[in-house]
């Protein structure tokens, strides 16, 4: 069956079409619900929704002739999923506010068992976690235009927020994610047994 | 975020990882889709695609002064509306005076006022008579102290025969009182106060005149 075809035996609501195009989606689409969610149950009910939202939206497609159905889906998908997390309000404004706390370089004992961390050869799980432990406005400002190529200026657009913030908000997520990725790394090489 | 920070990630390769990775399939999810998909379909796939969607992508800054704008103007409508300037102006409006001619016809007023006369008559009783008997007798004693004239009052046939009497002050009050005024009377008379003999100018005389000091002897 064609892109056309299976869309427009989907707008026709035809269950084995729909079948056939959540097969063809679900493992991209989960990914992606999995990185902009910070667990795995949040990431299922952003799937979800953002699924029924692509198969709401399909109708749009038609017009279309820039984006393939994968951007197209995806562009979609990845839009509802912002707008989705940014509702849930009292996580994202409040959890916003919280900062990493840096290390105290004044107490770096010499004697202390440091391990060299490569951070150019990241596992993909570490990174995932890394993430996901982000607060929802860094996470969401990091999946978008580190991740997902979006512009400042569309970010801020999709999330209805300033470029500066969008900035500033990718500024902290950098720096969280990498102090994050160190702790995670340092965790995972003190559990290998030795 | 300190100074001393050096951001190590590669972005470009945490691109590459995260866009193209692909995460775990869960065939219980196509069940689960199906129950939230299904108010979806029947709100869109029967009639929401043949209905037009409108999308007006206008901004909210225009919105809502718009919205505020009409919902001011709606309310001062309607206060509008409950004020009626028409009604005003006719309550505005003095309504004259005119004067009735038939109110001014003399012989009908001078009928009037004599019937209104002949009602007010008032009617002569026996007690009214001998009441007003009482204050020709008690003017010829207006001297005699107040107890008496009740008395009077009470029997107005016996005070025709009472013969008034003159009281004088010295029979009321007692003597010593009345002698008590008149020596009230002389002290209040001025007492004249002694005029000192002043010591004048002229009149000093020097004691020391005509007597000679005694010259100290200086040895």
């Amino acid at each position: 069956m064609s892109p056309a075809e299976l869309i427009s035996a989907c707008i026709k609501n035809d269950k084995s079409a729909k079948k056939q195009f959540f097969d063809t989606y679900i493992s991209r689409l989960s990914y992606i619900s999995l990185r902009y969610s910070k667990n795995s149950a949040q990431a299922e009910q952003v799937l979800l929704n953002g699924f029924a939202h692509v198969f709401s939206k399909l109708s749009q497609f038609k017009g279309q002739e820039t984006l393939t159905l994968d951007e197209f889906v995806k562009k979609e998908f990845i839009s509802f999923a912002a707008s989705y997390l940014k509702s849930i309000r009292n996580e994202y404004y409040v959890a916003s506010t919280v900062k990493a706390v840096e290390y105290n370089e004044s107490s770096y004992d010499l004697f202390l068992d440091s391990k060299f961390i490569d951070l150019k050869n990241i596992n993909q799980a570490v990174l995932l976690k890394s993430i996901q432990s982000l607060v929802p406005s860094q996470r969401l400002v990091f999946n978008l235009h580190v991740i997902d190529n979006y512009s400042l200026a569309q970010a801020s657009e999709l999330l209805d927020t300033s470029e500066q913030s969008i900035k500033s908000n990718l500024e902290k997520a950098r720096f969280n994610l990498q102090k994050t990725i160190e702790r995670n790394l340092k965790l995972s090489n003190d559990e290998q047994p030795v | 975020m300190s100074s001393q920070f050096s951001y190590e990630l590669d972005e470009r390769q945490i691109r590459m990882m995260m866009q193209d990775a692909e995460g775990d399939v869960n065939e219980a999810l196509w069940e689960k889709l199906q129950e939230v998909a299904i108010p979806h379909s029947k709100s869109f796939g029967t009639i929401g695609h043949l209905i037009p969607s409108f999308n007006l992508s206008i901004s909210r800054s225009i919105i809502v002064p718009v919205l505020f704008v009409v919902l001011i103007g709606g309310l001062s409508a309607m206060l509008f509306s409950f004020i009626d300037f028409k009604k005003k102006e006719t309550i505005d409006k003095e309504i004259p005076l005119v004067a009735n001619p038939a109110n001014f016809n003399k012989e009908k007023i001078a009928k009037k006022i004599e019937k209104q006369n002949d009602k007010i008559l008032p009617v002569v009783s026996k007690d009214s008579v001998i009441k007003s008997e009482v204050p020709s007798v008690m003017s010829k004693s207006m001297a005699v102290t107040l107890p008496v004239q009740e008395v009077k009052k009470e029997e107005p046939a016996k005070i025709s025969e009472v013969k008034p009497k003159e009281v004088s002050l010295s029979e009321v009050l007692p003597k010593k009182q009345i002698i008590r005024s008149s020596e009230k009377k002389k002290k209040s008379k001025k007492v004249r106060s002694e005029v000192l003999p002043t010591i004048n100018a002229t009149t000093t005389t020097n004691l020391n005149e005509g007597v000679s000091e005694p010259e100290l002897d200086l040895k």
